[in-house]
Formats: C-alpha cells, sequence, structure tokens
C-alpha cells in the first residue's frame, strides 16, 4: 500500500520535460527519385490516394522538347497566378537552347532553377520523401524525364486573417496590432520592430502528421545562451502527433507540470515578445496560433503589462501598486471576511462588526458556506460568459445581476456584504488575469483555512503558498525572483517602475 | 568543500534577524529585572556579538566545514560524534521550544478552544515542507516575509507611542546591579546565544567573506528592534504590567484604541518564530544527516517532525511550566552548549593551528 503511494509520488515528480521520447519517431526509409517519370507519377498517385488534392498537369518545356515534365501541387496551398506568370510562361514560351551552347555538365533540372524560372524561392530536392514533404507544405513540384533531381517552386497562398487588435490584450496607449495565425506573418511583425542582425529565429518542425513550425526567437547576446540550449533541447524532447496549439508545447516545456502557476507566459502582442525578448526572455512561436510563449515566465509579469512602459513612470508605478493590492485582496478578501467574523470579531470596530451581524441575522447558513456558494456561483456564471453566444449574453447578465444578486439578498441566502465581498474580489481578480485560475485556488484553499484558525489560518495557508512559489523554477530561474533571491539591481522594474532611462543603462 | 546548496549573504542576514527576533518578540526578554530589563538587555546584546565573533573566528578556523564536521576534526571521532549528538539535541529542544511557544500564544491569546495538538501539527507542516524544500527556498521564503515583520513591529510601535509614559522607566537601579546581571544572562543565552546554531549553516553562504558584515547588521538590526520593543512595553505598561503578565507585547497592543492587532503579533511572531523552528529543524536534520553521512537530509524530515510535535507536546505540562523553565532553566541548560564547547573548540584549534604552523616552520 505504502509503496503504491511512494510509487505514484515517484511519477508525479517525473517531469514530462526530462522523459526521452518513449517511442522513437516513425521514419520513412529515403526513397530516390526514380529517372523515368511515369514511374514517378505512379509513386506519387499510390502515396495520394484517395487524396483528392494533387493536381498533376503534364506540360512541354520548349527548351527541351525530348524531355516530358509535369508540374504538380496540392489544390488550395498554392499562389496559381504567381506559378502561371513565373513558371509555366517562361518554361513554355521561350526557348534558350541557342544560348545554352554545349554545357553538358549542367542537369535540364538545374537549368531551370538557374536561369529559366523567375520565382524566388526556387530549388532542387533529390528524393521523393522530400517531394512529398514539400508538396505538403504548399511547395509546387516539377518533375522532368531523365533528370534525378525535382524543381520545387515555394509560393504559398492561403488565407489568413489580418492582424488585427487582440481581445484579450487590449491597451489604451500603444501599438495595437496582434498576432495571427501565420508563423511567417508573426516573425513579419516582430522582425519590424528589430531590424537587427542579432534577433535570431531558428526553426523546428515538431507533431508527427501536424509537422507543425516552431520558430525560437531570441537576441543574440541578450539572452543567456544555457536557457536558448534549455529551450531547444526540450522542444526536440517533444513527441506528439499533433500540435494545435502554442498549449501543447508549453505543456511539454513546462518545469513544473503539476503546478498551479504558470511557469511559462503567454502573449498576443509583438511589442509584449520584443519587450521580453530583449529582457533576455526566449519567445516560442507556433505556426497556427496567435499565442506566443516567453519562457522564463516570472511571477513578478503578472504585474507588469506592456503599457507600463509607454506612459509615464509615477502613473505606471501607481498602478502596479494597485495591481499587487488587487492581487492580494482578490486572494485574502473572502478568507479574511470569513475569518473576523468567526474568530477575530475584536479586530475591527465594534459598529461595524454591529452592522455585520445585523446584516447576517436573517442567514441561515454559515458565513462559510455563503461564501463558497456565492464563489461558486460566480465562477459559473463567470465561465457561462466566455462560452455562451454572444446573442445571448444579455440573458445571462441579467440572471446574473438581477436574478441572482438581489434575489439571493432577498430569499436571505447571502448578505449583502458578502455580495460586496465576493463582487470586490471577482472584480479585482481580473486586474491580474494571468494568474486568474491559480488565485481561484489559493482563494478557496485560505477560505477553508481561515475558517477552520482563524487569521492563522489565513498566515498558515500564505506561507505555504510563499514556500511553495519559492519551489517553483522557470528555465533555472527562481520564480519570484527578483523578490526571493533579491536582487536590488532588478527591483527597480518590479513593484516601481523607474525611469526608462535608468533602465535603459542597465541593458548596456 | 564546496556544500552544493548556496545561500547568498543577503539572505543569510535576513535569516540570522529572523532568527534573532524569533520568539522573543512576545516576551521582554530581561523582564526579571523589571523597568531595568532594557539595561538587561543591552549588556545581553553586547555579549551576543561577543559570543557571535567566537562562533564567527570558530568558523572562519575552518571554513567550509559545519559543526558535526569541526567537531569530528577537533575532538576526533568518538568525543566529536557524542559532542555532536548532544547539540542536535540541543537544536530539537530549542525548536520544540519554539513550537509550544507558538502553540501556547495562539491558544491562550485568540483560539482557546483549539486543541493543543491541532495547532502543534498545523504550525509543523508547513514548517516541515520548508524544511524538505531545503535550505534555499527557507531562506528565500524568509527574505520576502521577515522584513514585513520589521514592518509590523515598527507600526505596532508608531500607534503605541501617545500612551508612553516615561515615568514608568524610573527608578533606575531600584535593586542595584544583581537582578540586572542576571535577567542580562537570560538574555545572552535567549535569543543571542542560541545563534550557535548558525555554525551549522555557515557553510552554505556562497560569500563567505561578506559573514562578518552580514552578522553586524543582522545583530544591530535585530537588536534594535528588539530593543525598541523592550522600551516600547516597559513604558507602555509599566513594571507591575511586565511582571504579571505572560505575552506583554499583547497587552500592551491592548492598548491601541479601536484596533485589535493580536492576530496580526501571532501572525509576525509565526514568521520570525517559524524562520527560527525551521533553522533548528534543519540544523538538526543536517547534523544527523552528516553524522549517518547520509546526502541527503530530506529522508530525516518526517520522523524529526514527528519528534518535534510529540516533544513540544510532552515536554511542559502547561504554559505556566514552560515560562518559568524558559526563564530560570534555560540560562544554565545553555551555558555549556553556547559559551563552554565554543569556547573550548576554539582553543583547541587555536592550539593545533600553531602546532601546525610550528611545524610547518621547523
Amino acid at each position: 500500500m505504502f509503496r503504491k503511494i511512494t510509487g505514484i509520488m515517484k511519477y508525479l515528480k517525473y517531469s514530462p520535460a526530462n522523459r526521452h521520447s518513449l517511442t522513437p519517431i516513425p521514419k520513412d526509409v529515403e526513397e530516390k527519385l526514380g529517372l523515368d517519370i511515369e514511374t514517378t507519377k505512379k509513386r506519387l498517385d499510390e502515396i495520394f490516394h484517395h487524396n483528392e488534392g494533387l493536381i498533376i498537369r503534364p506540360f512541354k518545356i520548349r527548351t527541351f522538347p525530348r524531355n516530358r515534365s509535369f508540374i504538380c501541387y496540392i489544390e488550395g496551398l498554392v499562389d496559381t497566378d504567381a506559378m502561371e506568370l513565373n513558371v509555366l510562361k517562361p518554361l513554355m514560351n521561350q526557348d534558350i537552347s541557342p544560348f545554352l551552347g554545349i554545357k553538358t555538365s549542367k542537369t535540364i533540372t538545374s537549368v531551370l532553377v538557374e536561369e529559366m524560372i523567375t520565382s524566388v524561392n526556387t530549388f532542387l530536392v533529390g528524393s521523393l520523401n522530400q517531394v512529398v514533404d514539400e508538396l505538403l507544405k504548399g511547395g509546387t513540384v516539377i518533375i522532368v524525364d531523365e533528370s534525378p533531381s525535382a524543381v520545387v517552386i515555394s509560393a504559398t497562398h492561403w488565407e489568413t486573417r489580418g492582424v488585427t487588435e487582440p481581445s484579450a490584450e487590449t491597451v489604451i496607449r500603444g501599438p495595437r496590432e496582434g498576432f495571427n495565425e501565420d508563423i511567417t506573418t508573426n516573425i513579419t511583425l516582430i522582425r519590424r520592430k528589430v531590424k537587427s542582425p542579432k534577433l535570431k529565429f531558428e526553426c523546428i518542425t515538431r507533431g508527427i502528421y501536424s509537422k507543425t513550425n516552431l520558430a525560437i526567437c531570441y537576441i543574440d547576446g541578450i539572452a543567456s545562451p544555457k536557457i536558448v540550449e534549455e529551450v531547444k533541447s526540450r522542444i526536440e524532447k517533444i513527441n506528439i502527433d499533433v500540435v494545435l496549439e502554442s498549449g501543447y508545447i508549453e505543456e511539454f516545456i513546462d518545469d513544473q507540470p503539476f503546478s498551479t502557476f504558470p511557469t511559462v507566459g503567454t502573449t498576443e502582442k509583438p511589442d509584449v515578445v520584443v519587450g521580453k525578448i530583449f529582457e533576455g526572455r526566449v519567445a516560442i512561436l507556433c505556426d497556427g496560433t496567435p499565442f506566443v510563449l516567453t519562457v522564463p515566465h516570472l511571477a513578478v509579469e503578472h504585474l507588469q503589462t506592456s503599457e507600463d512602459y509607454y506612459i509615464k513612470w509615477p502613473f505606471a508605478t501607481t498602478l502596479r501598486i494597485f495591481r499587487l493590492l488587487a492581487l492580494v485582496l482578490t486572494a485574502t478578501l473572502p478568507a479574511v471576511y470569513v475569518g473576523v467574523q468567526t474568530f477575530h470579531h475584536e479586530i475591527i470596530p465594534f459598529k461595524l462588526f454591529l452592522s455585520i451581524v445585523s446584516s447576517r441575522e436573517p442567514i441561515p447558513l454559515s458565513s462559510l458556506t455563503e461564501a463558497l456558494l456565492m464563489i461558486v456561483i460566480f465562477k459559473l456564471i463567470n465561465e457561462a460568459g466566455i462560452r455562451m453566444p454572444k446573442a445571448v449574453g444579455q440573458a445571462i447578465s441579467i440572471v446574473g445581476a438581477i436574478v441572482l444578486g438581489q434575489g439571493v439578498v432577498e430569499a436571505g441566502i447571502a448578505s449583502p456584504l458578502m455580495i460586496i465581498i465576493v463582487a470586490l474580489t471577482a472584480i479585482t481578480s481580473f486586474v491580474v488575469p494571468g494568474l486568474q485560475n491559480s488565485i481561484f485556488l489559493i482563494r478557496i484553499l485560505l477560505l477553508l483555512l481561515a475558517s477552520i484558525v482563524g487569521f492563522y489560518g489565513i498566515a498558515f495557508g500564505l506561507i505555504f503558498i510563499f514556500v511553495y512559489m519559492c519551489n517553483l523554477r522557470s528555465f533555472g530561474v527562481p520564480y519570484l525572483s527578483p523578490f526571493a533571491p533579491t536582487s536590488v539591481e532588478d527591483l527597480e522594474d518590479t513593484l516601481i517602475r523607474a525611469p526608462l532611462w535608468t533602465l535603459l543603462i542597465k541593458r548596456r | 568543500m564546496g556544500k552544493q546548496v548556496q545561500i547568498s549573504a543577503y539572505q543569510f542576514t535576513v535569516l540570522l534577524m529572523g532568527f534573532i527576533v524569533g520568539s522573543t518578540g512576545i516576551i521582554i526578554p530581561g523582564s526579571r529585572a523589571g523597568q531595568d530589563a532594557w539595561l538587561a538587555y543591552i549588556l545581553g546584546w553586547l555579549g551576543g556579538f561577543l559570543l557571535f565573533s567566537i562562533y564567527l573566528s570558530l568558523y572562519q578556523r575552518h571554513p567550509g566545514k559545519t559543526l558535526v564536521e569541526i567537531h569530528q576534526v577537533l575532538l576526533g571521532k568518538w568525543l566529536g560524534n557524542a559532542v555532536s549528538i548532544l547539540y542536535i539535541w540541543y537544536f530539537l529542544h530549542l525548536g520544540t521550544l519554539v513550537l509550544r511557544n507558538f502553540v501556547e500564544y495562539t491558544i491562550t491569546i485568540s483560539l482557546p478552544e483549539t486543541p493543543l495538538w491541532f495547532m502543534a501539527i498545523f504550525s509543523a507542516v508547513i514548517v516541515a515542507y520548508s524544511v524538505k524544500s531545503g535550505l534555499e527556498v527557507t531562506s528565500r521564503t524568509a527574505e520576502l516575509l521577515v522584513p514585513l515583520t520589521f514592518v509590523f513591529n515598527l507600526g505596532i510601535t508608531l500607534l503605541l507611542s501617545p500612551y508612553m509614559e516615561y515615568k514608568n522607566l524610573l527608578p533606575f537601579l531600584e535593586h542595584g546591579m544583581p537582578p540586572v546581571l542576571e535577567a542580562s544572562l537570560s538574555v545572552l543565552t535567549f535569543p543571542f546565544g542560541e545563534a550557535v546554531i548558525f555554525l551549522m549553516i555557515f557553510p552554505y553562504v556562497n560569500q563567505g567573506k561578506a559573514l562578518k558584515k552580514s552578522f553586524v547588521t543582522a545583530f544591530l538590526l535585530a537588536g534594535v528592534l528588539l530593543l525598541s520593543a523592550t522600551f516600547r512595553d516597559i513604558m507602555v505598561l509599566g513594571e507591575t504590567g511586565i511582571e504579571r503578565t505572560i505575552f506583554p507585547p499583547h497587552l500592551s497592543t491592548k492598548r491601541i484604541p479601536f484596533l485589535n492587532l493580536d492576530p496580526f503579533i501571532g501572525v509576525m511572531f509565526y514568521v520570525t518564530g517559524g524562520t527560527k523552528m525551521c533553522i533548528c529543524y534543519l540544523a538538526a536534520t543536517m547534523g544527523i544527516a552528516q553524522l549517518t553521512k547520509s546526502k541527503d537530509h530530506r529522508v530525516f524530515v518526517y520522523p524529526i517532525g514527528v519528534l518535534l510535535v510529540g516533544l513540544s507536546l510532552w515536554i511542559y505540562p502547561n504554559i505556566a511550566e514552560m515560562l518559568r523553565w524558559a526563564i530560570e532553566v534555560w540560562p544554565y541548560y545553555s551555558i555549556p552548549f553556547q559559551i563552554i564547547i565554543p569556547i573550548v573548540l576554539l582553543i583547541i584549534s587555536m592550539v593545533q593551528g600553531n602546532r601546525k604552523t610550528s611545524k610547518n616552520s621547523s
């Protein structure tokens, strides 16, 4: 029995980040391109069997009229206008054989690439697997008879969402653009802000089937090489079929997969990403999602927003202090209320206590039950508000505000003060959106502890959470730094936002 | 010999401050001297400086070695280990005392119906979790929380300033020096001499050279904090108040109108006392680990934790007994551990060192 429990505990310690891939990724056998065009065509037909998208169009190259050839691509991925203009038109119309002379050393395909096709991104591949890969990525392939290599022209074109303002991270002042689902656009958005060759993007493909492109982005010379290496090695260990969102990556590279605090940051805004990589962090872009990961991610980042750096520093500092206040309130307010009511009446002025007691008089429930009930109800309304279709929104807000808010008081289930407390808790929890889920758990924990031993319970709970947070690390960096371990130089961008010029001087 | 876990000099300072304030924050050090407690306190404080210098110079003669290892070097394997076992008992006993102190405080002041064992287990579990996470995590938590207690204490002192009566300090030296000296011995051994436990922590500080500075800073800050608290309590409560009450700071905060900050004093006490408990607990587990040549002290955390809670419940029948013991017996009980053995060790180390250097020169 005991052994079983320790076994489970051992499993809990077992972080997927450190796990080596259990099954080796199946690798296709390298298949050379045949010289005979008919066999290649047959193989392609076999591979894309029951897959109607593949389009094969035979044509003749004017310069080499004796060699049969065909062009193939997958419908919908390719910019067909560009293909017609830059590839088919010159190949079928021009005859450059008079200029070629007797350069027998060159193969037909290399002549095509070097002298005829005007597309920018054009190259040769030698194996059938690569041909298939390129086709799936959106390339156009030209295969010529009696030639050992195939020409790939990569000019993709598909519909993407425009660059719009992200709905979850709105700002009053600052750039409004947000990432979209296309990794190339996202990389461009970052590159446009940093015009330096020190900005590095390293591409890795993950997902056995999805072959999703990931890009690790950092500034050479600012990011710690150790962290960059660590990120790369952790991503390389990922063994998964499909990567749909950066959340998949996050779960695999997380230091503490069982932790209730996020140790990987996400953002939708290019200016935030650029700010983070200039602080020495590493960003991970993932194709197919506007959410970019940043690591290492520390607790203090929840108090910072990009806007802090765009407004004057005294205001930014005030805002940060308010954010901390909100964080404290949202975590402890219900617990303090219950603690005061149950154990420490003497701590508040007597008159206030009397008014609390008189408002609670008709309520049959204990203050703990009351608090839990209201918190759960609010959480449900919140969850419903996110998932429901927009058209029903009004109904929910009426139900939430009037039916529940007023009805609960009139029915004598909760006291008006409790409603105020829960409402305040809810409002403040939106001030630090990144920690909402962790704080919810902390709130419940503190509430339960406060109902058992009052303020001592809250203190025990908070100290436990502090010890727990001190235990956490994000890519080797202690989660609570620069508060603990304290480093005085780094404190100037935490609770206070020091003037930008002092921050910038330090960066040199 | 480098230890794997490393803490910074600042973290060490904070740990030492937390340790000294520890459980002293809820009693008046040197209260047996009545209105002259502050004088007794200052004498004990100065003596504390001296004692800690002895510990520090002992460590600096054996850099990178914990107390257990120093014993083995200086006293030989058998005698050294025997002394180490005594010390581990002493650390454990100290931790027990602090735990019981805290539990008694909470139960006497705010939660009279809560059973003793419940609070003991509850508070020990969190300390055990912190110890299990290691010295690094403990000191990081201390770094976050201990400075808050200073703010709290300052706030309480300021709120009480209108109620201070300077007359309460008079008459000066009513009964002459003897009671003051006696009380200063109890201040010396509780809390300052207890810092002998840091001989177990020294090797883990990564800036060995900054130790002296950190120790002076910590002694000054924590000392001033306790001194101000002593003055505050004497002046607010008067002599009779000090002698009669069990937890004077609690009684003096009651004088603040409209507010009752009892629970905050308790919480503050838990932060500093918890730091002290953590250090005692850590020192005991690490000592055992080093004695048994075990690489990981974490194995011993739960057994020792059970012992800690069990002892704290069993060792004193009630709060009066506990306080009497802490004030009357503890100073004499501590003298060998805090004063005699370290001085003997230092002398042995110096003699051995001289012999070695003379050997080298000849």
